[in-house]
């Protein structure tokens, strides 16, 4: 990545998290609440520890807040879901594992040095 | 242990309380489990490979005086007491190039001030960044020419990595886990240094420059800390051998 | 819980759980620590720095493939549920380890330079295209985004916050952030180090944590197959004496639901098996107090209506049950959340 890039994505990212900031101040007054009514009124140990998860997940809140909360679906388990995304992991993670296994740098040593240079100890 | 507890055996969080039978299990489970971690943190210690020697006392400040040369990375040229000139690379204490100070005093007398980085034979010198650090030699300085020699052609194996991480700023100071390091620190004006090694153990450093003896940097940032593969001239510059490459011959091996 | 939120509730079993967690890492680190001091070669000279840096790398990894196995053996054996109660603190304090590790590694390698450290570590290695030299570190910073993500959203207003399918979601990234981290790993000190400890410890913990999921699934599967209805929409789930008393039949319907159908006080009653909380089995559970209580963590519900009992407001599905000739019947179709239900009499049914 070009420096120019690099500072693209970590401006981008520090843009994030600064509109994250101003956001979750409100939300911690205001909108943990609004969106559900059972935190009205609860103390200021409880919203600091929502601050840092409306830093990062404000455009979530920022949504509920604007479309209303979440609908009541019925629970259910999700264990359809770990199976598939084990079958998914356990391959990817072999294929993985056995490349970089395989493509392991091994410092290539040489046959000779040059002569006429001062050699060292390798381990020194 | 029964598979299902007994039905008066059955934990709520917020009881706080277990089961005796439960309370076993868990003093069972929370033993072999810090006997694991133990043992895991050590079998994982005692695995690594060594981590270099080289040492860098940032305590002890010292005043030195030499020659400038900036070409292709700054060193000063100072005379040892057998009369010969030893070259000790001028580096940042920080992660930056000491050159663009160092331009006006190409070729003269000076005095430096900083502190030392030493592996083996090798001598840098970190510079104080924030404060004073050059102004025109004392005393008299020694000033033979440089002494240069053509050792040859050589195709060598070996690793890009950063003279002053290398030598001592950084334990370890190369490899894998070290290369966005060595790669920031030669984009920020670093020297980089090439190490190659034989099969009987021995090491051999260069200092990595272009085919005429010109600075490399952005050119071979994408090559540092990997084994790599490359091929030029050998020119002696004093106490320093310089391994001359055309960086796109260099090749990952 | 629907009462007033605070950050943690605290109680004894908590400050144990927390308190020999954070004693294995301080073990865990000090012994690296140590031992890596203590094995220098003479001539070797050591940067404190590198040593935290991988002790708190090697520390974070390790407890993510802890927090992963107590799942699924939580599955296999009861034994293991007191640990799934208090798993949550463990993925923080997972978090809060990686974050550390970063931080010192980002401050160590990317700081002092006139570049900003993140904007270095996004442009100091190029070699995506390479397996020797790929930028293990990018793998590194998108699994510890994706554990941060899990760890602000670990209190229970985030489930209500976000909706039950979003935060499951959100949590269910756990295993993308594993698969990096081994990967992470792998490219990173493994292939740095010279010792076959390093790839078969890795591997071998994968194998381990893998190898516990797919088992809790075989097991979990064979008392797990689906019951048809009867031709008038019925299930018969046999007599109500095969039900333990204060406890639960789960049956899985032909739509792939799961009622939890518990015997209590001579009545039958059925309700879905998941808890609103944290999708906890119910049918696990036991009824404690008059109430359907959740083995996971404890929350309540009355048998007959699917409600939490006040000041709580949680609602799940029930179900209609009936016995017929001795036999307990319950109806595949959910009634709305918190619906009451009448529930069968054993003793009654007996008589006819």
């Amino acid at each position: 990545m070009s420096i120019a890039a690099a500072t693209a994505l970590a401006s981008a990212l520090g843009f994030y998290l600064l509109l994250g900031v101003v956001f979750a101040l409100y939300f911690i007054v205001f909108g943990v609440g609004r969106l559900v009514p059972a935190a009205k009124g609860s103390g200021i140990g409880f919203r600091l520890t929502i601050f840092w998860g409306a830093i990062i997940l404000w455009p979530v809140l920022l949504f509920r807040l604007l479309k209303g909360p979440a609908e009541l679906v019925p629970p259910r388990t999700w264990r359809r879901a770990h199976a598939r995304i084990w079958m998914v992991l356990i391959p990817l993670v072999a294929l993985g594992v056995m490349a970089a296994l395989m493509l392991r740098p091994a410092a290539p040593l040489n046959d000779a040095l040059p002569a006429g240079i001062m050699l060292e100890e390798a381990s020194s | 242990m029964s598979k299902t507890p007994k039905k008066d055996e059955f934990f709520v969080g917020y009881n706080a309380k277990l089961s005796s039978a439960d309370r076993r299990a868990m003093i069972l489970t929370a033993g072999i489990g810090l006997v694991g971690v133990a043992l895991g943190g050590a079998k994982a210690a005692v695995h690594q490979q060594g981590w270099g020697s080289g040492d860098w006392d940032m305590g002890e400040v010292r005043d030195i005086e030499g020659i400038v040369e900036q070409t292709p990375y700054p060193v000063l040229r100072t005379a040892a007491l057998d009369g010969q000139m030893r070259s000790v690379s001028l580096v940042c204490s920080s992660k930056c190039g000491a050159s663009a100070i160092l331009a006006p005093y190409e070729g003269k007398p000076v005095w430096v001030r900083g502190t030392v980085i030493s592996r083996g034979r090798h001598r840098l010198l970190a510079v104080v960044d924030n404060q004073d650090w050059l102004g025109d030699a004392k005393n008299a300085v020694a000033a033979p020419p440089v002494e240069e020699e053509y050792l040859g052609l050589a195709a060598l194996n070996g690793e890009i990595l950063d003279a002053k991480c290398w030598a001592g700023a950084m334990r370890p100071g190369s490899g894998k886990t070290h290369k966005a390091c060595a790669s920031l620190c030669i984009r920020m004006g670093g020297t980089p240094w090439f190490v190659a090694k034989d099969k009987a153990g021995k090491r051999a450093i260069f200092v990595l420059t272009g085919p005429e003896g010109e600075p490399l940097r952005e050119e071979v940032l994408a090559m540092v800390g990997e084994p790599v593969r490359a091929s030029g001239k050998l020119m002696r510059r004093d106490d320093l051998v310089q391994f001359r490459v055309d960086p796109a011959v260099i090749q990952a091996v | 819980m629907s009462h007033q939120f605070t950050p943690v509730q605290w109680n004894g079993f908590k400050w144990r759980y927390d308190a020999i967690v954070l004693f294995g890492t301080i073990l865990f680190v000090a012994v690296f620590v140590g031992l890596t001091m203590a094995s220098r070669q003479p001539g070797e000279s050591l940067a404190p720095v590198q040593i935290l840096i991988r002790a708190f790398g090697a520390a974070a990894f390790l407890l993510l493939n802890i927090i992963l196995s107590i799942g699924p053996l939580a599955r296999i054996s009861a034994r293991f549920k007191p640990l799934l109660y208090n798993r949550r603190h463990m993925g923080v304090w997972c978090f809060s380890l990686a974050l550390t590790h970063a931080g010192l590694t980002l401050m160590w390698y990317q700081g002092f330079s006139a570049l900003n450290p993140v904007v270095a570590l996004f442009a100091s290695n190029v070699q995506y295209t390479s397996i020797a030299g790929f930028p293990f570190e990018s793998l590194g910073v998108a699994a510890l985004i994706l554990l941060a993500m899990l760890a602000v959203s670990s209190h229970d207003y985030w489930q209500a916050a976000l909706g039950a399918s979003v935060w499951k979601r959100i949590h269910m990234g756990v295993y993308v952030a594993y698969g990096l981290l081994v990967m992470h790993v792998m490219l990173g000190i493994v292939q740095e180090e010279k010792a076959e400890f390093y790839p078969a410890s890795v591997i071998g913990l994968f194998c381990i944590v893998a190898g516990l999921h797919i088992f809790s699934a075989f097991t979990g599967r064979v008392t797990d197959r689906r019951v048809k209805a009867s031709l008038d929409g019925w299930i018969n789930i046999g007599p109500p004496d095969k039900i333990a008393e204060n406890r639960a039949k789960i049956v899985r319907t032909e739509s792939d639901a799961r009622i939890a159908v518990f015997r209590y006080d001579g009545k039958i009653s059925a309700v879905s098996n998941v808890c609103a909380h944290q999708n906890g089995p119910l049918g696990e559970g036991r009824i404690v107090d008059g109430c359907i209580t959740c083995p996971w963590h404890g929350w309540q519900y009355r048998p007959e209506d699917g409600r939490s009992p006040a000041p709580f407001e949680e609602k799940i599905s029930t179900y209609r049950v009936q016995i017929d000739g001795g036999m307990v019947y319950v109806h595949p179709d959910p009634l709305p959340p918190g619906t009451p239900t009448k529930p069968a009499v054993i003793d009654e049914a007996a008589n006819v």
